[in-house]
């Protein structure tokens, strides 16, 4: 089992062309895009010399997958060593088996959750509720699509896909008899109400990890609701899930990410909150958590290393790309299909969901423009990326369309046929107003503008030494 | 599926999933006992090595940056170099909090007057040394007052905190769950108040995270009060912490 995947059975189109009908979802998307936008700009025009940050960024990024073993493995042994419990998962369901396990044996009923993309895409929660347990999403924006059934439409804005009057609809069945006001802060308050008590009932939390520092064995939570905090330390049990490329080296790089990932994602200088967890409760401090698990998911990730796709694992999931994208800007995030959306979801998914025949065609939803890369707090190349993946589609597509570009390739590689080919295109013209009419061709030929030649070619007119 | 459980070294110990793993945590001295792995990190580390066996192709469009000399230095325009006391209360005010900055010897005065400004009546107060007068005062002007736990934090009306640190550059407080007594007092109850000396004010988050230790089991930065964009992208303030952080700078 890996994640939700909201497209299977579905294509790209069908998905794009849902979206692009829904004004109010496109209004959505607009303002927050936007905002995150100029934000974004904001906060890195704070700093000084941001192009050069980014870019030492990536090498720092690429330094570290390219020794990825040892780092990974000093981070765990110093965690066990901090007293954390280290599982080493292969897959989506070693991860959940794992996590479930220990629900069990703790006898869990109630379990909070903090926002965590790589739960997402195991499916974590899916399996938790088949196996009984009450799973509460206590980001707000979590709690919200959790309770309509939607999967998270951005990657730190789950539910910019709702308007105030859908969200106040789908909470009010939560209030029993209160009637709920659609004003933000109301429902905001609302929440925190209802979910302060499911927090302080809870036996475990399970939140995700932005960082993992291998040089203390500390994991990084950042987070601006407080979510994060309390899932982290009130429940007796805490268990992080980490995809493996979360890792840095030193708390000098932690310290670069965590200042760069506030500022691309919102455009504040830095979340509200940076918890830097290291272990459980120690039996000198207050509070805190009497267990605490790590599970370092690898589902797909380590076949990524040593390709021209390893740069994906760079990714530190701010949702920059996302806010810049000409094509998510306009369909949003569903139409990606799984938990990432944006450039980096239209790379990651044909990557790390591939067992889904629906995955492939991402790589199309992308006009190439650049503007991910540019807006990139790692600069990742990810229209680089998208065109690989094109390239990989193309080269295992049907043998009748691949002979066709053989053809025409061979056709323009000697001057004869390239010639014969031209005159060939005046008569063509008929048969493209053909095509047009042709059930087949017909779509083919309508995203196409039609080919006018002029009456002499270059090469007839060179020869009759015109000027 | 099968999962063959494989030690990392001699002296860590290995447990599968459902199993009790004892006793792990930490020990009467506050040291950390060590904990467990579980999982095949065998299998897990030689899949990261075999996809690295081959070098990645480079990428001719966008070339990766040359190796560096030196991390790079995050400057700020947020930054007041030469007065870090100012800076951090720039910053910290832009973030809505309300900065109080008072001699050490108004410190009591000005808590018990926030407290009551709030309306009060129970607070949960750090067990520091430097909060002592604090707590005796507040209980002076009848506010309940507890030391830390999740229990009492979870029904106080006010939190009381000292701050171990400090980030000029984005207004942050710094606190560690072992010398602040706790990781709840500053985040259940809808007032957190924050002692700061500006002494522990540091210029940068790369200073802070350079100091970082991680003996206590948490160490949080906190940057204004909880906050969620999640509805419309309408600023709300007090999502699941504090709606209102006050911070009472002392020094001159």
């Amino acid at each position: 089992m890996s994640g939700q995947f909201t497209l299977a059975g579905t294509t790209l189109r069908s998905r794009t062309a849902q979206a692009t009908h829904d004004e109010r979802l496109r209004s959505s998307l607009e303002r927050a895009t936007d905002r995150f936008v100029a934000g974004r700009s904001g906060a890195l025009d704070q700093l000084e010399a941001p192009d050069e940050l980014r870019s030492a960024a990536r090498r720092i990024r690429h330094d570290i997958l390219a020794d990825l073993p040892r780092i990974v493995a000093a981070f765990a042994d110093r965690a066990v060593a901090n007293g954390a419990h280290v599982h080493w998962a292969l897959d989506a369901d070693d991860a959940n088996a794992y996590i479930a396990g220990v629900a069990q044996r703790i006898g869990a009923r109630t379990i909070v959750k903090g926002k965590s993309m790589v739960t997402e895409e195991i499916g974590l929660n899916h399996l938790l509720e088949h196996n009984g347990y009450r799973v509460v999403e206590t980001d707000l924006g979590e709690w919200i699509i959790q309770l309509a059934g939607h999967t998270p439409s951005h990657i730190i804005a789950p539910a910019v896909h709702l308007d105030r009057h859908q969200v106040r609809e789908i909470l009010q069945p939560e209030a029993g008899t209160e009637v709920l006001d659609s004003e933000p802060e109301h429902l905001a308050r609302f929440a925190r109400r209802t979910l302060r008590d499911r927090f302080l009932a809870a036996d475990l939390g399970i939140t995700g990890c932005n960082l993992a520092i291998a040089e203390t064995g500390s994991i990084v939570l950042v987070e601006n609701e407080g979510n994060g905090r309390l899932s982290s330390t009130a429940p007796r049990v805490h268990i992080a899930v980490m995809g493996t490329e979360r890792i840095v080296e030193t708390r000098e790089q932690a310290a670069l990410f965590v200042d760069l990932l506030a500022r691309s994602a919102t455009g504040q200088a830095i979340s509200v909150y940076t918890n830097i967890i290291s272990g459980p409760r120690r039996d000198d401090e207050a509070d805190g958590p009497d267990e605490f698990h790590i599970v370092i998911v690898d589902n797909g990730r380590s076949e990524l290393l040593g390709t021209e796709f390893a740069e994906a694992l760079n990714c530190i999931r701010c949702g920059a790309c996302l806010n810049v994208c000409p094509v998510y800007r306009q369909v949003g995030g569903h139409a990606y299909g799984w938990a990432y959306s944006g450039p980096i979801g239209a790379v990651l998914t044909p990557l790390l969901a591939a067992d889904q025949p629906e995955s492939g065609e991402l790589a199309n939803a992308s006009t190439l423009c650049g503007a991910c890369m540019d807006a990139c707090p790692v600069q990742i190349p990810l229209q680089d990326l998208l065109l690989g993946l094109r390239r990989r589609r193309a080269a295992a597509a049907h043998k009748p369309e691949k002979a066709l570009w053989r053809a025409w390739a061979q056709a323009w590689g000697r001057p004869v046929t390239y010639r014969a080919s031209l005159k060939a295109l005046a008569t063509g013209r008929r048969l493209n107003r053909l095509a047009a009419m042709a059930p087949g061709l017909r779509r083919w030929h309508d995203g196409r503008a039609t080919l006018t030649p002029a009456a002499r070619s270059f090469t007839e007119r060179w020869q009759a030494g015109e000027r | 599926m099968t999962r063959s459980e494989l030690p990392s070294n001699g002296s860590s110990e290995v447990s599968t999933p459902g199993s009790a793993p004892g006793k792990a945590g930490s020990r009467r001295d506050g040291s950390a006992q060590t904990g467990l792995q579980s999982g095949d990190r065998a299998s897990f580390l030689a899949r990261l090595a075999g996809g690295l066996s081959e070098p990645t192709p480079p990428n001719l469009a966008h070339p990766l940056p040359a190796p560096l000399t030196a991390m790079p230095v995050v400057r700020s325009s947020a930054l007041v170099v030469d007065d870090l006391t100012v800076s951090f209360e720039r910053a910290a005010e832009a973030l809505s909090c309300v900065v109080h900055r008072v001699d050490a010897a108004r410190v009591a005065a000005v808590i018990t007057e926030i407290a009551a400004s709030h309306g009060a009546r129970s607070a949960v107060v750090s067990s520091h040394r430097e909060l002592a007068t604090a707590a005796l005062a507040l209980t002076h002007a009848g506010i309940d007052v507890r030391p830390p736990s999740q229990e009492a934090a979870a029904t106080a009306d006010i939190g009381i905190t000292l701050a171990d640190g400090a980030i000029a550059t984005t207004g942050s407080i710094v606190q560690r769950s072992d010398r602040a007594g706790g990781r709840t007092t500053s985040l259940l109850p809808p007032v957190h108040v924050c002692v700061v000396p500006v002494g522990v004010i540091v210029g940068s988050l790369a200073e802070m995270f350079a100091t970082l230790d991680p003996k206590p089991s948490n160490t949080v930065i906190i940057t204004g009060p909880s906050r969620s964009g999640d509805i419309e992208n309408t600023l709300v303030r007090g999502v699941h912490g504090p709606i209102c952080v006050e911070i009472v700078l002392i020094g001159p």
